[in-house]
């Protein structure tokens, strides 16, 4: 999953601005989130994107069986989506998004090296955690 | 195919790959290869798709045609506007003709076509943002060190950073993208973030001393510090003695900085002051820097001297973990056509501000008719109705001139005052060269076109080029743009083919620390002037002295009023129109000190007016949670009438309405953004 380091982000939200770039590709919406709570006292940057749950709430309540673990990650299935929302329910990091279909992060697989967020972060905030396996490249 | 080059939306420059197929740009990224940025790009730099293809571009030039404007063909508009250009010439003379270039756009490359355009037309008024943005540090170091030498923090390597009316979390003090992240390395080995700002930013979040100063104050904190480290014998004796001249007249002039002096004029307590010198100066490798916070102030170039002037007695210049020079590259001059330019020209605010190019003048300049009559304007990718202080008056003297012209790639807000809008290139879309010696490595490179400008659009070299050509022969112009860098290049060592064979640029020097210690500096001296030799012959103060500019806030306009404080999401008033940084920012607001909110019964979204001698602005409020005390804060940048239907969405006010385009740092001429007095009004409440 993506792995955030909330001290050594600074919310400057490239990653979010990468995110939808790279996923713009395939006409989907960015699914990364940067939430800011900034003042004085009890600052936060606070990352809410998929975590690619090994046992998935989402997987479980979608009618269509559009969500699958592959890998360690959690791929959805965008032509089987009918846009019904349980999933983004079901999460309980608030991870899935949805419009006319869901969209959610998959580590964009589809490109080689490391996934564009975790590229551009000018603090090297992010990184790739626990067993994630790219595609080569 | 993957293109290198870089980014242009500000000046940090990061080198970009740019991934086009089927001639159509897929995607941009950070190049791991570029030092500058090591493959990190921010959020600006990631919307360059949606900036190359947005639909709100301009497509083609545009004449004025009654209240709007008619399509016209370049040919078209380029012999209209060199005709106007005679006319105004034979009946003004040629330094009637100004011109301004926008801070993202402006280059070495730009600022030689232009200059060497204006100089064949007989006037010597280029203006940029230089005189709204860096000129005090510019001064300031030229005063200090001589000329060609701008210092810049060594961050990797320090133990104490202090930063001054800077916040590189959000903007990379436009310098170079992993600046934050070499900071926080510095902290994690255990150095020590120091931050002086009137408001809490991002940066101050990572800090470890947030000192929130009153606006325009850091001149007397900074004098402080050099009396305390005197005083308690912190300072480098052996450094001052030998490579500074002045320390004793420095040590005099900054006695009556008594920490009780300095914090009745910044609202900083001493037992504050005394924690930052005795951190600074006890450290073995300290950076003093600092980015737009100080050039704003009344007394700008002033406190940037003394800046320099605390490092320097510390032993904090030409060093490892301090300040350090980046050499600059020399270019060919002739390329300026400098001999065509008649000698009894002179720059129409050289009789007041000797050491800048004041494009915040020109409203002045264009209303009262003097030094000499201002006619005709180029604005080439800038937008003086967001940008330039005291907007209304702005906007009065735009109507005023005979031509204005404006190069940009929407119709913004200066563009509807113009006679012609041409239509202009993203950085994606023409070449440039990207060198400065702000950067810490001495790089050039050329910042390659990748695709071909979008429609009609021209590059703007080409613009100058053939206008050039109708009024000054062929002889004039360049047979291409190539032509034209080459030319540029000549003589600097560095070739065009050597770019193009190696795009991720050439070095063209060395930082070295402490060559300057070692060879002499280039002052009168041939050391650090504490005492500078070059101010004193100027008829200004050759060493700091404290010495308020303008009204203190009191009676009718009792709160300090600052505008620009930065945003990762835009660059001054661009790239507003773009949807995926729409929701990156919040609402425009005006930010104000708890103390003040209190005082006056404010809370988060109340309607307000924000008051001036200049002018008002409507707002909601936002309570800051912290700051420094009586402070307003109204970002600028916002307000757009134009230049597209998100940016106009975004709503918000024009913080230049409240500016003072003649309150000016005395020796730079820089407007004095962020050291302004206001009032707030409270409105009547809608009730939800």
């Amino acid at each position: 999953m993506i792995v955030h380091d909330g001290g050594r982000c600074v919310g400057c939200l490239a990653c979010m601005v990468a995110c939808r770039q790279a996923r713009a590709l395939e006409g989907e919406a960015g699914v990364l989130v940067i939430e800011r709570q900034f003042q004085y006292g009890g600052h936060f940057y606070r990352i809410r994107v998929c975590r690619q749950c090994p046992d998935p709430e989402c997987a479980k309540v979608c009618p269509q069986e559009a969500l699958a673990v592959r890998d360690g990650i959690v791929f959805l299935d965008g032509s089987l989506c009918t846009g019904c929302g349980l999933c983004a329910a079901a999460c309980p990091y608030g991870a899935v998004q949805v419009r006319e279909r869901a969209a959610k992060c998959n580590m964009c697989t589809g490109r080689p090296g490391k996934p564009p967020c975790v590229r551009t972060c000018p603090t090297g905030a992010l990184s790739t955690g626990g067993e994630w396996k790219g595609a080569q490249g | 195919m993957i293109h290198r080059s870089v980014c242009r939306l500000c000046k940090a420059d990061c080198g970009i790959l740019a991934v086009v197929e089927n001639g159509r740009l897929v995607g941009v990224e950070g190049d791991p290869a570029c030092p500058l940025n090591r493959g990190a790009l921010c959020a600006k730099g990631q919307a360059l798709p949606q900036l190359l293809y947005d639909p709100d571009r301009l497509d083609g030039p545009l004449a004025r045609d009654g209240e709007g404007f008619r399509p016209v063909s370049w040919e078209r508009a380029l012999d209209e506007m060199a005709a106007a250009l005679v006319r105004i010439r034979t009946k003004y003379g040629g330094a009637a003709l100004a011109t301004y270039e926008g801070a993202s756009f402006s280059r070495v490359n730009t600022q030689a076509y232009i200059r060497r355009f204006l100089h064949y037309f007989g006037s010597p008024n280029r203006t940029g943002t230089e005189s709204l943005c860096v000129a005090p540090k510019y001064v300031a170091a030229r005063a200090t060190f001589g000329p060609g030498l701008l210092p810049t923090g060594d961050f990797a390597r320090a133990e104490v950073i202090l930063l001054l009316g800077a916040n590189p979390a959000v903007t990379a003090m436009h310098r170079y993208l992993r600046a934050m992240d070499d900071i926080l390395a510095a902290k994690e080995a255990g150095g020590k973030l120091v931050v002086v700002d009137p408001v809490y930013t991002e940066t101050a979040a990572k800090a470890d001393v947030w000192v929130p100063i009153r606006p325009g104050t850091d001149l007397a904190f900074l004098l402080g510090l050099i009396r305390l480290v005197i005083e308690e014998n912190l300072y480098d004796r052996d450094f001052v003695a030998r490579y500074t001249v002045g320390f004793e007249d420095l040590a005099r002039a900054v006695r009556e900085y008594t920490p009780e002096a300095v914090e009745r004029l910044t609202g900083v307590p001493g037992s504050c002051l005394r924690q930052v010198a005795r951190l600074f100066a006890g450290a073995g490798r300290a950076v003093a820097d600092r980015r737009e916070g100080l050039m704003h102030g009344r007394q700008a170039t002033q406190t940037n001297r003394a800046l320099l002037l605390l490092a320097a007695v510390c032993g904090q210049v030409d060093r490892e973990g301090a300040l350090r020079f980046t050499p600059s590259l020399s270019l060919n001059r002739k390329v300026l056509a400098e001999d065509r330019l008649p000698a009894d020209a002179v720059f129409f605010a050289r009789d007041r501000f000797p050491f800048g190019d004041e494009a915040g003048l020109l409203p002045e300049t264009i209303l009262s008719g003097r030094p000499y009559p201002v006619k005709a304007l180029i604005v080439t990718a800038g937008n003086p109705v967001m940008a330039w202080p005291n907007t209304a008056k702005v906007i009065r003297a735009l109507r005023e001139l005979e031509l204005l012209v404006v190069i940009d790639l929407y119709r913004t807000e200066t563009a509807d005052l113009a006679h012609y809008v041409l239509p202009g290139t993203t950085c994606l879309e023409r070449n440039d060269l990207s060198t400065n010696s702000l950067m810490p490595y001495p790089l050039v490179r050329l910042a390659a076109r990748v695709l071909p400008p979008k429609g009609e659009a021209w590059p703007e070299w080409r613009v100058f080029n053939e206008l050039g050509r109708r009024l000054f022969g062929n002889g004039y112009a360049h047979a291409s743009e190539e032509a034209f860098l080459e030319d540029l290049l000549d003589g600097s060592g560095v070739t065009l083919g050597a770019l193009r064979d190696g795009p991720e640029g050439v070095v063209y020097g060395e930082v070295r620390p402490g060559r300057y210690l070692e060879s002499g500096f280039p002052t009168a001296s041939g050391k650090i002037e504490l005492y500078s030799h070059m101010l004193a012959q100027a008829g200004f103060d050759p060493l700091p002295r404290y010495e308020a500019q303008g009204p203190a806030p009191d009676g009718e306009y009792p709160y300090h009023l600052i505008t620009g404080s930065r945003l990762a999401a835009y660059s001054h008033s661009t790239l507003m129109n773009l949807p995926w940084l729409h929701d990156l920012s919040e609402r425009p607001c005006a930010e104000v000190a708890p103390d003040l909110a209190e005082a006056q019964g404010l809370r988060d979204g109340d309607e307000v007016r924000v008051v001036t001698p200049q002018g008002a602005v409507n707002l909601p409020v936002k309570v800051l949670n912290a700051s420094c005390r009586k402070v307003v804060l109204v970002r600028h940048g916002f307000g757009h009438t134009a230049g597209g239907r998100l940016a106009v969405a975004k709503g918000g006010a024009n913080a230049n309405y409240l500016t003072d385009d003649l309150a000016n740092d005395p020796l730079a001429g820089t407007p004095a953004y962020r050291d302004g007095v206001c009032r707030v009004e409270k409105m009547a409440q809608e009730r939800r």
